[in-house]
């Protein structure tokens, strides 16, 4: 006989982290399966496989900025889906009767995009222990050339979710992505601004196509640059749903000037 | 009681969709019984907590649902099936039913799994419970919709059109469904069929035009009707509502002449009745 999961009616206070977490897990899997990541993946996973040992830049581009390309183009595109689901099914009505409200709900998109960031570390570790045993690298990227991928993903995907909540309608996830591929055209045309793009190509190819060394900045400025974009968007994200906004805007601020002072320090 | 409502008020602009309602619900079923418009979702849409009234007092549970604290405490023993309920279409039967039990705070996997596999098999849905719901017939998505209202065994059961698109046999099934769950709590549902009614409600609210016409039992509104329901062989000008059976003679529902052959009033002879000439208008069956 099975047992009925009475859910708790005796405390009146809501059980916003534990729901978040569970959801966000739910909601994880959700992006990370989502047709659109899955192409995202593949494809990602087709950079990966496709490195041959006679290209020294293509093995340190492949898990370094591919994962930004590949994976996170299109995490961003399945996490504002996911986080669009609710409405575009008008299953709002459904669910606003649920104990968990919109913030709860919220909260665990946010937490749910630690999903594609997990596997992106994952598939890039996986990729850097099979190249280093291939013997594919001439040049080792570092922690920090690695950690770009992951956090890029994280930063897609949350930035798929802010843009869901905020003016969850068609066509304005496509249009930010324009944006932001237009930026990244600018600073990556821009010798000295590569470091504050979404995403940076350490490596220098020389004419022949061999390694012509690191162009210049800081690859640990420039991670903790992404970081304090993710917080950004997570925070703008929660702000949505967030009754008092004061807490939350001063964090925002925080962050702001975090990811100013990170991409500053990230420049040549 | 588990539903207290007393002068519920709602307006959209300049519309007046809820003028005072008041009525009650205990442990059982009970119907609102209206013609489309009546303001049946709206009230059910309040007694759901998804929507504020802007005037009147309402207690669900024991609860304020106006305070924060209130509305969450109804919420954890609420089962609310939408009209529209609004499907992902690219879940499972499953998944949805597991995303919805998640939002009802079963944070632990086991056992919501457990629950959401109840359910699922009381609404008679276990043989399709890895299917996706694009590839559901509408009965089976209407059951689905129920099947998420039973997670945690809710004490309120609040359903809007329940039977709504399923055929006979479906709602056959479905007020056996009901008609167990009022046992050992309150079933609110609306409709606008009768024969639901007659079949599953202990108690019923007729609403129309946003007000209360009628709070009572089934056996009390009908009633209403006694002595004012006969057949004849033809059409009877005195008659608010009159139609031709299948037998050839005509039943008639209104004001009886004298002498007329009386017959035992039905259900919706009485809703008939009660209705007046928006029943004319829309019950009229042309000769």
């Amino acid at each position: 006989m099975t047992t009925v999961a009475v859910a708790p009616a005796l405390s009146v206070e809501p059980r916003r982290w534990p729901v978040a977490v569970a959801l966000g897990r739910t909601e994880a899997w959700h992006i990370v399966r989502h047709p659109v990541a899955l192409v995202g993946l593949a494809l990602g996973a087709l950079v990966l496989v496709s490195v041959g040992n006679d290209s020294p830049v293509e093995a340190f581009d492949a898990p370094t900025t591919g994962p930004t390309w590949f994976v996170g183009v299109f995490m961003f595109f399945a996490a504002n889906l996911v986080a669009t689901r609710d409405r575009r099914a008008n299953a709002d009505e459904l669910l606003a009767a649920a104990p968990a409200d919109r913030l709860t709900r919220t909260l665990a998109t946010v937490v749910a995009a630690l999903g594609p960031a997990l596997v992106t570390a994952v598939a890039v570790v996986v990729a850097v222990g099979t190249y280093e045993l291939l013997g594919f690298f001439e040049v080792r990227p570092g922690f920090w050339h690695l950690a770009q991928g992951p956090v890029s993903v994280l930063g897609g995907a949350l930035l798929g979710i802010m843009v869901g909540r905020w003016a969850p309608f068609p066509g304005v996830a496509l249009l930010v992505m324009v944006a932001m591929v237009v930026w990244n055209n600018v600073t990556t045309g821009t010798a000295g601004w590569e470091p504050v793009g979404t995403f940076t190509a350490w490596g220098v190819y020389t004419d022949d196509g061999s390694w012509g060394g690191f162009i210049p900045g800081s690859p640990m400025w420039h991670v903790v640059y992404l970081a304090a974009l993710c917080g950004m968007a997570a925070v703008g994200t929660l702000l949505r749903d967030v009754p008092k906004r004061l807490p939350l805007l001063t964090a925002g601020a925080l962050l702001t000037v975090s990811a100013v002072l990170a991409g500053w320090a990230s420049l040549p | 009681m588990s539903i207290l409502a007393e002068g519920i008020v709602k307006t959209y602009g300049r519309s007046r969709v809820l003028d005072g309602v008041t009525f009650a619900a205990g442990r059982g079923v009970t119907g609102l019984l209206g013609p489309n418009g009546a303001g049946k979702t709206t009230l059910l849409r309040i007694v759901a907590t998804v929507l504020a009234p802007d005037d009147g007092q309402l207690e669900l549970l024991g609860q304020d649902p106006g305070t924060a604290t209130g509305r969450l405490s109804v919420r954890r023993r609420l089962g609310y099936m939408p009209q529209e309920p609004g499907f992902h279409r690219l879940f499972t039967a499953f998944e949805f039913v597991d995303y919805v039990a998640v939002l009802k705070e079963m944070t632990d996997r086991r056992s919501r799994h457990d629950e959401v596999r109840r359910v699922l098999d009381l609404a008679g849905l276990s043989d399709v419970s890895g299917k996706r719901i694009r590839t559901l017939s509408g009965g089976m998505r209407r059951r689905l919709a129920l099947a998420q209202a039973l997670i945690g065994d809710p004490a309120l059961v609040v359903l809007d059109e329940p039977t709504a698109g399923l055929d006979p046999e479906q709602r056959m099934r479905f007020r056996d469904l009901v008609s167990r769950l009022g046992e050992n709590r309150t079933v609110v549902l609306s409709t606008h069929q009768t024969e639901d009614v007659a079949a599953l409600c202990e108690q019923v609210v007729v609403v129309d035009h946003g007000r209360v016409l009628f709070s009572g039992t089934v056996r009390e509104l009908v009633g209403t009707a006694v002595g004012r329901t006969w057949t004849s062989d033809e059409r009877d000008a005195a008659a608010s509502v009159s139609w031709r059976l299948g037998t050839g003679r005509f039943h008639h529902v209104g004001a009886a002449p004298m002498g007329v052959e009386l017959v035992d009033p039905t259900l919706e002879d009485a809703y008939l009745l009660m209705l007046g000439d928006r029943a004319r208008e829309g019950a009229q069956v042309p000769a």
